[in-house]
């Protein structure tokens, strides 16, 4: 049903420093935004610039559209890319930043105008139109980079954390935006970011990186509900671990309740406080640190040094203390 | 500008060096108020074990009293001698003298200017009046001290000093655009390429800033003359290739790039080092090629630097003496040796004068240049 736009077949890229990409195998659904996650140094941007061509591969294919593209230079490949920041040309105005790859195709002025006219409506920033990057704030300029790269209409949009220099406020504002304009457009968008929360609420499918290799894909929802291994589970939202002996008990915040009578086992707690609408206790129990979110009208009822039983609703075990760092499709 | 100086110093004043003596300064006032009842009785109480050494302070303190404020001398004697003086100034706290605000006040009001002084007087003395006068004096008949046009009438009729115009101008001109295209070259090969070759020729830049001028163009003149290096490698294989770059303008201009070429490379450089990456892989992105992406993106982004070199190059050539003087021939000459020669073989100063302000309209003409455009790109 759906139709795969980018297929990555067994891409390898080492640097000379150890770090890189590792048989990376890969597909990008069409339409879909999939963002590739992970801490800084795991590959992810190395994949996106294998994509966009400015990274050459040690082997294996990039078929976009059906098309091999793994030779191409980035000039000659259907896909356009965000950077983090300094997209614009600090010496050409908006219009011209957005013209410029329009004239490169050779396109008609008045053809030229009306296609700016309507992506700065898409932006909802038209009356930017005459002004130099420098008189924009950093989310403004990054909207006109998404923009001038959409102008372009390529077959697949690449992002390399192009929040990342925005404050947190602006971030949040930015991923809507790109959100409808995705929905807008049906562009297929390949995301980079080391932002799980950002990768919650973007993707429509998640890749978990780690050192050069895919942990997990999936959807948000599924990588939350069910990480495959111990890495994913710490990497993605807040998670408990439990050592007991060979298997590590691994459970949500949220997937156990607190009670004075009853429950799986005793614990001390250390700390209550509140996070607004619910409220945060953390415990010990038997020299291991655990977090529980419990309700706010409940939170009343616990104390600093107080002995309560845990009940653990819903866990997942993992094998301890190996790391299998182990793949998944979808 | 002044205040900012003066908070300064006066932060340094209240820092380190001052501590001493601000504490010294504040003991003698207070001691000058005490003197008035009776010496002894303020300093009875502080005598805590060594009688003898507080006895000395108060003797000392005494007798320099009334000169005290302000004299640094002072300050150092009570201090050889203040011992245990110093919990007493620490513990009593009075409101500041209105004596001692003035003496404050007077010290920032005047201690920027004491401090500029020296290369103010420097700079009017040396660069101010001998321009003023020159200037004054181009204007000047020599023998009656009338005013006249005649000086500058001279360089602009007299066909052999509009050769050296000429000649001037065709040297500069060379130079400027092929230490510019060269220089620029270099610079784009050497941020752009990542080989050792490019690190290597990197590092090799910068060698003729510590070569001595002359050195330089004794070294070159000793390959390039009709007898020199090169000539005589020719006749190891039986020919007799001569030169002909000395006394000619082309030998001038090799000198010059010799100098040039790395300046504008180490300009560039610096330049091009601020051109993000991410700027020229956004214009790759779009599909723009190698040439195109240069004259786009990279040159626009380093314009600012094109001009600053462009200028620097042209003002440092129009008056360059020691290159033409030791390549260049009888005539033309460059402006600068027709300058010499006004002022040390015609020993003519009116005419010497003319000149100088001939030569310092040329390079103000390119500066004002630069400093228009650099105007313009900051609106």
């Amino acid at each position: 049903m759906t139709e795969i736009k980018v297929r990555i077949n067994h891409i390898s890229k080492v640097y000379e420093n150890g770090d890189g990409i590792r048989d990376i195998d890969l597909e990008i659904r069409n339409g879909e935004i999939l963002t590739l996650l992970g801490p800084s140094g795991c590959g992810k941007s190395t994949i996106l610039r294998c994509l966009g061509g400015f990274q050459g591969v040690d082997s294996g294919h990039i078929l976009i559209d059906g098309q091999d593209v793994t030779e191409l230079p980035a000039n000659k490949r259907p896909t356009s890319m965000v950077f983090q920041s300094y997209n614009l040309w600090d010496h050409m105005t908006v219009y011209e930043n957005l013209a410029f790859g329009l004239k490169l195709r050779k396109m008609a002025k008045s053809k030229i105008r009306e296609k700016i006219t309507a992506m700065l409506q898409l932006l909802r920033m038209p009356e930017v139109v005459k002004k130099y990057p420098s008189q924009l704030s950093g989310g403004q300029q990054q909207r006109i980079a998404i923009g001038r790269s959409l102008l372009l209409e390529p077959s697949v949009l690449l992002l390399d954390e192009p929040y990342s220099a925005l404050d947190a406020k602006i971030r949040q504002q930015m991923r809507e935006e790109l959100k409808r304009i995705q929905r807008e457009t049906g562009v297929t968008v390949a995301f980079v970011t080391h932002d799980q929360e950002e990768a919650m609420a973007l993707s429509d499918r998640i890749v978990v990186m780690d050192k050069g290799s895919i942990a997990q894909i999936d959807t948000p929802q599924n990588i939350y509900e069910n990480p495959i291994n111990r890495y994913t589970a710490s990497f993605i939202g807040e998670m408990n671990f439990l050592d007991q002996g060979l298997d590590v008990q691994a459970f949500r915040p949220e997937d156990a309740t607190l009670s004075a009578e009853h429950g799986d086992f005793l614990a001390r707690i250390d700390h209550v406080s509140s996070a607004g609408h619910y409220g945060i206790i953390t415990l010990t129990y038997q020299e291991q640190p655990l977090k529980i979110f419990v309700d706010k009208v409940a939170l009343a009822q616990y104390q600093p040094h107080q002995q309560v039983y845990v009940t653990v609703n819903k866990a997942k075990t993992y094998g301890a203390p190996a790391l299998t760092a182990g793949k998944s499709g979808a | 500008m002044n205040d900012g100086l003066n908070d300064d110093l006066n932060d340094q004043l209240n820092g380190s060096l001052a501590d001493n003596l601000k504490a010294e300064l504040e003991k003698n006032l207070r001691h000058e108020c005490d003197s008035v009842n009776s010496n002894t009785a303020a300093a009875e109480p502080e005598v805590t074990n060594d009688r003898t050494s507080t006895t000395t302070t108060t003797l000392t303190l005494d007798a320099t009293t009334e000169p005290a404020i302000g004299s640094t001398t002072n300050a150092v004697s009570a201090t050889a001698n203040a011992g245990s003086h110093a919990s007493h100034t620490a513990s009593h706290a009075r409101p500041i003298s209105a004596r001692r605000r003035l003496v404050k006040l007077w010290g920032q009001r005047c201690l920027p200017y004491l401090l500029t002084l020296p290369a103010f007087l420097l700079v009017m003395g040396f660069i101010v009046y001998p321009i003023g006068n020159t200037f004054l004096r181009s204007f000047r008949d020599g023998k009656t001290q009338r005013f006249t046009w005649d000086n500058y009438r001279y360089f602009f009729i007299d066909p052999l000093q509009r050769d050296n115009f000429a000649f001037t101008l065709r040297i500069v001109v060379a130079t400027v655009a092929l230490a510019m295209v060269l220089g620029y070259g270099l610079a784009l090969y050497l941020h752009f390429s990542p080989s050792w070759v490019s690190r290597w020729l990197r590092s090799l830049t910068v060698v003729p800033r510590f070569v001595p001028g002359l050195v330089a163009t004794y070294s070159l003149i000793m390959v390039i003359r009709d007898a020199g290096v090169l000539n005589r490698l020719s006749r190891l294989w039986g020919g007799n290739f001569k030169p002909g770059l000395m006394y000619h303008e082309s030998g001038i201009i090799l000198m010059n790039l010799w100098y040039n070429i790395p300046f504008v490379t180490l300009i560039m450089l610096a330049s091009l080092s601020a051109l993000k990456p991410a700027s020229i892989e956004a214009a790759t992105d779009i599909g723009a090629g190698k040439l195109l992406i240069l004259a786009k993106v990279v040159l626009p982004n380093t314009f600012k630097e094109i001009l600053i070199a462009t200028t620097f190059i042209f003002m440092g050539n129009v008056g360059s003496f020691t290159t033409p003087f030791l390549i260049g021939g009888n005539h033309p000459k460059m402006l600068g040796i027709a300058l010499f020669d006004q002022f040390n073989n015609y020993v003519n100063y009116e005419r010497t004068a003319a000149l100088s302000v001939i030569m310092f309209l040329i390079c103000s003409l390119s500066a004002s240049f630069y400093i228009v455009n650099n105007l313009r790109q900051r609106q």
